[in-house]
């Protein structure tokens, strides 16, 4: 559990160790696509770090990377066929993003530094955090975007979850179109980075320390 | 080392193994959900839903309310660009890029048919065309739009037979 939560909050992929912010900024125009992505992700993650960890004796040292590779890039390729048969709209919305996990480093970084080295439960739990920590970041991003944006909160989440179109609020008619577009990525996620860096430092007590 | 490579290959196998699996699971349902898009995509650009399936004859479609469909294809900046237009009379009524391998971020026009660029193409014949500005920094991708459109609407047809 400890694995968990320490992957998820103290070493969360996107707001401390800066991975995987390609995606992260693309994609979170939205709280929909945001999910898209946190989901295609975990699956990722949680494939290939319990496959590897379950092979890790075998895997020979000078071969690792093209062995995580492979693997990472089956399970991405798995990814994109699941959703373009449950959520086809959705795909062509956020394809490329969903392709390019193969490239994504948080990934790559979880295998070579963690799964690689431990055992299968521990693989298993450090892959469930980093996912967690990562969609929590995509959507924490992906609804400040939307709600400035747009206007709206859980709009289209039908594309993915049918039967939720209820789920969508309205609370202004226009949104602001900077926050949807790229350079609002940038200020949005700065601004919760350095909101998660102060409440780190709170809860830490040491408000004097620099930025990590 | 070459016990590392047999394992390599085991690897290999698995990942095919997982992925033609994956592929017998979802194939026929990716196959379905290509399809249904198309129709809706059709369905759109044309005004009504057509009845029974699709009625192309050299890449021309002619719906009984008047609107002719039409696959055309321009050579854009990174590749082929594959598109329905669709015509009503000599005017412009819609127009959806199907495949295309344009600079993402650039040339993203291409895949929104909401664009304001595009919308001002709408209505117009193929000699009003020539009034249309190409896009900065997108010239041979936004050329390539024009192009096949110019294409589109230029072909002669018959509109006095349709056929669904």
């Amino acid at each position: 559990m400890s694995h968990f939560s320490s992957a998820m909050l103290e070493k969360n992929p996107a707001w401390s160790q800066l991975l995987g912010l390609c995606p992260l900024l693309a994609v979170s125009t939205s709280v929909v696509n945001a999910t898209a992505l946190a989901l295609a992700s975990g699956f990722v993650l949680l494939g290939a770090n319990t496959s590897i960890a379950s092979i890790r004796r075998w895997i020979p040292q000078f071969a690792r990377l093209p062995c995580f590779v492979l693997v990472i890039a089956s399970f991405t390729t798995c990814a994109v066929m699941l959703m373009q048969a449950f959520s086809f709209e959705l795909y062509l919305r956020v394809a490329l993003f969903v392709q390019i996990i193969v490239t994504n480093c948080m990934i790559l970084g979880r295998v070579e530094g963690f799964a690689s080295k431990q055992s299968v439960p521990r693989a298993l739990a450090d892959a469930a955090g980093t996912a967690a920590g990562f969609a929590l970041a995509l959507l924490a991003v992906g609804a400040t975007r939307e709600i400035i944006g747009r206007g709206t909160l859980l709009a289209d989440m039908e594309m993915l979850f049918p039967g939720t179109a209820s789920w969508e609020l309205s609370l202004a008619d226009q949104g602001m179109l900077l926050a949807t577009l790229p350079p609002g990525a940038f200020i949005v996620a700065g601004l919760l980075l350095g909101l998660g860096n102060a409440l780190r430092r709170r809860a830490a007590g040491t408000a004097s320390k620099s930025p990590p | 080392m070459a016990r590392g490579f047999g394992f390599l290959a085991i690897i290999g196998l698995a990942c095919a193994g997982l992925l033609a699996a994956t592929e017998r699971l979802t194939g026929d349902r990716i196959a379905q959900n290509r399809q249904a898009h198309e129709l809706r995509q059709i369905t759109e650009l044309a005004g009504i839903q057509p009845a029974g399936d699709p009625q192309w004859a050299n890449g021309i479609w002619r719906l009984c309310n008047g609107v002719v469909l039409l696959k055309t294809q321009a050579e854009g900046y990174g590749g082929h660009i594959s598109a329905l237009v669709a015509r009503q009379g000599q005017q412009l009524r819609g127009l959806r890029v199907t495949a295309h391998q344009e600079t993402p971020g650039i040339a993203d026009f291409v895949a929104r048919p909401e664009d304001p660029w595009r919308l001002q193409l709408r209505g117009r014949t193929a000699a009003e065309l020539e009034d249309i500005d190409v896009i900065t920094g997108a010239t041979i991708s936004s050329d390539a739009l024009l192009t096949l459109v110019h294409d589109a609407l230029s072909r002669s047809i018959n509109p006095l037979v349709c056929d669904s």
